[in-house]
């Protein structure tokens, strides 16, 4: 049984509001989105444009300083501005921007509290419960565990073909597989 | 009394706290019971050659889990209740063959609503949720049909009939009830009762004001075609695993459900209130722990409104032994026992002030504070998943001031 049976239906029904943009508060969410709105070809998911969608956010391509990916930060009463390092490679800022957009589902309360010269979370090697957080939403999102297993079932594990497909380095690729616990075939 | 609906999994954490609830709250709560599939039998789920079955192929091999003994076991738990809505689960990852084939749409949802009228024959208290799952063959016509003809089964033989949708992934779930309106609104205009159960499934705290936005307009939507319609808001904030949330440690989240609930009565006062028990929607009980867990208690406070905490720790290290892997000599660590920990964590929770609250007649706070005087009722993390239920569906009912106790 489906959570969303498959009606064999004709007649036009009364639309529902979808879903908000801002309360895509699980990766489940996320991904449906997506689908509804024609934002995965194939099985990449196109993250810039699901940024664009969202009238609370602001997307910035530009060079930030060394050591720095991207940023998050209020720019006025809930609109938001996600900074990306338009010097990192397509698949680094595709990612980047995956991580703010997670930090601003799950973190906006957070986003909000800390104090102005601490309003933007930059990605680094610092571990904290947050960016742990935001890391395992942004691998979650655009590595959706369905798709995931599918095509490395498809591709036999090859990671070059499989990181191309979902538009990833090969890196956060391989991190993947192994939080899904997947062995072997390259993986 | 309907001021609470628990979505009752049947998981035996939620069995568990059900039966160590005192029985005059059991009776103050409408339970909706989903039931699952049950544990899988022992040495099942294997092909001739004891090679183990695919996912798929043990979705449709009939005698792998438990499913009979599993409904038979909650239903007998539901004894005390006035009344209770039966379903049968939708979440893919708890479901079996034997639930597959009751949920079949052929000749009017006919096993299904064979096997309620028989719980009912059986003296049970059970009360029918309508079933939507159409199988590939259906078109419109026959659709319609077997939805109608299963809604007309139950009107004639209940008195309540639910509909729950998953309401952040069903955007066409108005079909099905403008084409029952003429059923309904005759059912209801001979004393029935029609309650329409939203099912949020997990929200995450903080986001109950976007998700009641979109709620309040779904109502709107469902009164605009049937306006005598009970509605449920249901929901749970219980993640899947913590750290979603919070840090390794420590962490205070809101009970959303409820902040959702609250907004969303806002603009329709006659919604009524309804959660898992603090018990997120994906149970994964196949998932074997092989390193061990960090011991954590869980409370629900009524302080500042209602909110959930926990405090969790890593075992520590006590000392080293020496093994032999595979003729290799290697130190091993030796952890503090569970026990000594579960104590620990207690003491925490008892400690945190003011959102720490003593409960009258609670099951699950007594096995706190027992804890956090030395007596660990149990060092399984079971068991404290029904301690955190049980208190969280005493608060709630304290929260609502509906407490019988």
């Amino acid at each position: 049984m489906r959570k969303a049976p498959k009606r064999p239906i004709r007649t036009p029904v009364p639309a529902l509001p979808d879903l908000d943009v801002d309360s895509l508060d699980t990766t489940e969410r996320v991904i449906q989105y997506c689908i509804r709105h024609k934002l995965i070809d194939g099985v990449e998911l196109d993250i810039e444009r699901l940024i664009e969608k969202n009238p609370y956010l602001t997307l910035k391509k530009k060079p930030l300083p060394d050591g720095i990916d991207a940023y998050i930060k209020e720019t006025s009463s809930n609109h938001f501005e996600i900074g990306v390092n338009s010097n990192h490679s397509r698949t680094r800022q595709r990612f980047s921007m995956a991580h703010e957009f997670a930090h601003y589902q799950l973190h906006r309360e957070n986003l909000k509290g800390l104090e102005q010269g601490e309003r933007i979370l930059h990605r680094s090697d610092e571990r904290n419960h947050l960016e742990y957080q935001a890391n395992s939403f942004a691998a979650a999102m655009l590595m959706p565990e369905d798709y995931f297993r599918e095509e490395v079932r498809k591709t036999q594990g090859d990671v070059a073909e499989l990181a191309a497909r979902f538009g990833v380095s090969s890196l956060a690729l391989r991190y993947r597989a192994k939080n899904l616990g997947l062995k072997g075939h390259g993986v | 009394m309907e001021n609470y609906f628990l979505l009752f999994k049947t998981a035996d954490a939620e069995k568990r706290a059900w039966r160590n609830l005192v029985a005059q709250r059991r009776s103050a709560i409408t339970p909706i019971v989903e039931l699952s599939r049950g544990k899988k039998k022992r040495n099942a789920g294997k092909d001739a050659d004891g090679k183990p079955l695919t996912a798929e192929q043990l979705l449709s091999t009939f005698g792998v889990y438990g499913f009979e003994r599993n409904w038979q076991t909650s239903l007998e738990l539901l004894g005390d209740c006035e009344w209770f809505f039966l379903d049968l689960t939708r979440e893919p990852s708890l479901s079996c063959a034997e639930i597959e084939q009751i949920s079949g749409s052929n000749n009017g949802y006919e096993k299904w609503t064979s096997f309620v009228l028989d719980r009912r024959d059986e003296g049970i208290s059970v009360r029918p949720t309508l079933i939507v799952n159409p199988a590939e063959e259906d078109d419109e016509t026959s659709y319609v049909a077997d939805l109608r003809s299963q809604f007309n089964t139950f009107a004639s033989n209940f008195s309540e009939i639910a509909y729950r949708v998953a309401i952040s992934e069903d955007d066409e779930f108005l079909f099905d009830l403008i084409s029952l309106k003429g059923e309904i609104d005759s059912f209801q205009g001979s004393g029935g009762r029609f309650f329409v159960i939203l099912d949020h499934e997990y929200v995450r705290p903080g986001n109950g004001l976007v998700h009641s936005k979109r709620t309040k307009q779904v109502i709107s939507s469902i009164y605009s075609e049937l306006k005598q319609v009970e509605i449920v808001v249901l929901a749970t904030s219980f993640p899947k695993s913590v750290t979603d949330i919070g840090d390794e440690e420590h962490s205070i989240f809101r009970v959303e459900e409820m902040f959702l609930y609250e907004e969303v009565k806002k603009t329709h006062a006659k919604i009524k209130y309804g959660d898992y028990g603090s018990i997120n929607p994906v149970r994964n009980d196949e998932v074997i722990i092989t390193q061990g867990w960090r011991p954590r208690i869980d409370f629900v406070s009524r302080h500042n409104g209602l909110n959930t905490y926990y405090f969790r720790e890593k075992r520590k290290v006590v000392g080293t032994t020496e093994v032999v892997v595979k003729g290799e000599r290697k130190t091993k660590n030796i952890l503090a026992p569970y026990s000594t920990h579960y104590r620990s964590v207690a003491t925490k929770v008892t400690s945190f002030s003011p959102f720490y609250q003593a409960i009258r007649s609670s099951w699950g706070e007594d096995e706190i504070v027992a804890a956090a005087g030395g007596s660990v009722g149990s060092n399984s993390p079971s068991h404290w998943i029904s301690v955190r239920m049980e208190i969280h569906i005493s608060q709630v009912l304290k929260h609502f001031g509906c407490d019988p106790i």
